[in-house]
């Protein structure tokens, strides 16, 4: 599904159980060991799109710096008080609109990291001196949760992890059906499995190597088949004329596919992009149409649909999704307190009330 | 290995001036340097080498059509014999010679990437391993590729970027253009006289334009509320710029457009005297009005609060609000 062409092992992360499950996982990728990633690097900065080459190129390295950090949100911004797990950075899946392209536009290659043992300790002392708090945690930030995970075998490690830790809840983000370790862990209702959401024709257009909509479905239904609650991510909405067909139809899907009670929440976002990014999505992705909608520069320097066009499209989502399940959490990602307003007639005080709208008890 | 030799003195009728295998000169305007060498003389010798019988031209390709032009029978010349220098060292002492002696524009590098790769077939690896940075570029096949792609230009221009001085990422955008949109542009950027902000403002606004209607641009150009615009005869380039700017922006932004002009009608229908004025926040983000109100006494300012509570009940003040 992912053409990784070549995999480089520095030489201090032979020994983790990553690599181990790597090696014995990637048999059509050249492996080759390394003491250092900065020859490859210069090497694939030189190349025309060093973006899709770096797509290609797994580099299993050792992370020095923190692997939890809270998501930064954007100024100005709701936030809802997410904290993000970075065991990975880049994606092997290629979407058009993706922040990453132009975030890691000078690190381009996937990265995992090996010190998985430094990452579970550092997320145990985080949990254990906040006990009176609660967390969701993702792992979804610089990276598709699971699109690795075959190769890998990360949600073995992660998923019974947090099954016995009271005070958080993991989200596995995806646009993937990659979801066959999940099927026998024990995840003592304790992780999410969520997957982002776009019509088939946006899928095929913009979100190259990922899963199907009915692919990401069943994936949804089957998790659910294993006890594991389920979340959606209606993120990047885009707009086209006849978008409110399809994304009904997305709606409708969910609710034959999947039993609401395990929904846990739904959020929506529109599509949104730094000016930067502009330009490598006009390079990178010639045929490209998500560009001609009627954006503009919001306070925070990141494009968005015009206001009163993106609070029109949240108040049809909430209404589709209503119209199924009045209870299920929806919530907005990076909008300000007056599209909340706009949209659900009233904003959330603080995160104390963010939480109520995921059902978690601080 | 090359060799320095003292410049002779060469009969032009020797040299060979069909011959610009190694002109990387753009563009070849010729006038500015009659004139510099009808003054000053020629400061610079010729590069040549021997080639068959004759003599081939290394580096001053210019500087030789003019002094034929001139009507000089000898010339100073560095020259290389038969065999001591490749095709490829040729062209690199050429590029070195302008390099060192004047600026060179993004066509000239073109050029000569352009004929390291097609005219002598180097691999393009070698040629940004080794001539990017002559240029002082960055090893990148992507900056590589930009700079091929300038040969895609239509000579005009070409001629306009290297007087106006556009940077590479614009040159680099027009060259994806077709030859007859190319034309139309030019026309448009010639008769505005735009500068390279404004031809990067026209540009994305037309090329947007153009792949959501599924049009050319050189059709969109020939739109009748464009020409209507353009024929106007009693104003000026930057009103008739300003003018095409918004109706481009009305175009490319329909739903933006209708919500302003529907916005601007609301206020307009306040009647606020100008002593009051009502700030929209930019692109309807941040969810804040701001009043401004200047007054002079205690009767204006009453009469400035009486008139803020009067429209406070009007339709059209609650249009706004519902609006922002």
């Amino acid at each position: 599904m992912f053409p990784i062409e070549n995999i480089y092992i520095e030489n201090n992360s032979k020994e983790s159980i990553i690599t181990k499950n790597i090696i014995s996982s990637s048999k059509n990728s050249k492996i080759t060991y390394i003491d250092s990633s900065k020859e490859i690097l210069s090497e694939i900065l030189k190349l025309p799109d060093p973006i899709s080459k770096g797509k290609k190129t797994l580099l299993i390295t050792e992370n020095k710096g923190s692997f939890l950090k809270k998501c930064p949100g954007t100024k100005r911004m709701i936030c809802c008080n997410y904290y993000f797990l970075n065991f990975a950075t880049n994606c092997p899946l290629d979407c058009s609109y993706c922040i990453m392209q132009e975030y890691l536009c000078n690190n381009p290659v996937l990265k995992i990291f090996s010190n998985v043992e430094d990452m579970l300790s550092e997320t145990e002392s985080f949990l254990e001196a906040n006990r009176n708090k609660y967390f969701r945690i993702g792992t979804g930030e610089l990276t598709d949760s699971l699109a690795l995970d075959n190769i890998t075998g990360f949600s073995k490690i992660i998923v019974p992890f947090f099954a016995s830790k009271q005070n958080v809840i993991l989200e596995l983000k995806t646009k993937t059906d990659c979801i066959e370790n999940l099927m026998y862990l024990d995840h003592g209702g304790k992780t999410v499995i969520a997957w982002s959401l776009n019509p088939q024709k946006i899928i095929d257009g913009e979100e190259l190597y990922s899963a199907s909509l009915e692919q990401r479905m069943e994936s949804a239904a089957r998790c659910q088949g294993k006890g594991y609650k389920i979340a959606f991510h209606f993120d990047p909405i885009i707009l086209y004329e006849g978008w409110e067909t399809d994304y009904n139809g997305i709606v409708k899907k969910i609710f034959n596919a999947i039993d609401s009670k395990s929904i846990l929440w739904i959020s929506l976002g529109g599509l949104r992009f730094s000016p930067q990014l502009k330009p490598i999505i006009s390079e990178r992705f010639a045929q490209n149409n998500i560009l001609y909608g009627e954006m503009v520069l919001c306070p925070d320097n990141k494009m968005r649909y015009f206001k009163p066009m993106r609070v029109d499209a949240f108040k049809k989502m909430v209404d589709y999704i209503k119209k199924y399940d009045n209870d299920i959490p929806i919530y907005l990602c990076m909008e300000d307190q007056d599209v909340w307003k706009k949209v659900f007639g009233a904003i959330p005080n603080g995160i104390r009330n963010l939480n109520n709208i995921f059902e978690i008890n601080s | 290995m090359m060799k320095v030799t003292i410049p002779g003195k060469i009969s032009l009728k020797d040299i060979d001036l069909e011959d610009d295998a190694f002109s990387i000169s753009y563009p070849k305007f010729l006038e500015t340097l009659k004139t510099s060498i009808q003054e000053i003389g020629l400061l610079t010798p010729l590069i040549l080498r021997s080639k068959n019988s004759s003599l081939q031209i290394i580096s001053g390709y210019r500087r030789g059509i003019v002094l034929k032009e001139l009507g000089v029978d000898f010339i100073p010349a560095y020259i290389f014999k038969d065999g001591e220098l490749d095709n490829e060292e040729a062209l690199r002492l050429g590029i070195l010679e302008n390099l060192y002696t004047r600026e060179i524009n993004h066509i000239e590098i073109s050029n000569s990437l352009f004929k390291l790769e097609k005219d002598l077939s180097i691999e393009p690896e070698k040629i940004i391993e080794t001539y990017l940075p002559l240029f002082g570029l960055e090893k990148s096949m992507f900056i590589f590729k930009k700079f091929i792609s300038l040969q895609n230009l239509i000579d005009g221009i070409k001629t306009l970027a290297v007087v106006k001085k556009f940077p590479l990422k614009t040159l680099a955008k027009l060259s994806l253009l077709s030859d007859k949109d190319q034309e139309s542009f030019l026309e448009l950027a010639t008769e505005l006289s735009l500068g390279f902000n404004l031809v990067n403002e026209f540009l994305t606004l037309l090329e947007e334009i153009a792949a959501i209607d599924r049009v050319s641009i050189s059709d969109l150009l020939l739109d009748k509320s464009v020409n209507d615009i353009l024929s106007i005869e009693d104003i000026n380039r930057d009103v008739k710029t300003k003018l095409l700017i918004s109706l481009l922006k009305a175009m490319r932004y329909p739903h933006i457009h209708d919500f302003k002009k529907s916005i601007k009608s609301n206020i307009k229908n306040l009647h606020l005297p100008h002593e009051i004025a009502m700030d929209i926040p930019e692109n309807l983000e941040g969810g804040t009005i701001a009043m401004r109100f200047k007054f002079k006494n205690k009767k204006d300012y009453q009469e400035i609060l009486s008139k803020l509570i009067e429209i406070s009940d009007s339709e059209d003040f609650s249009k706004i609000l519902e609006m922002i």
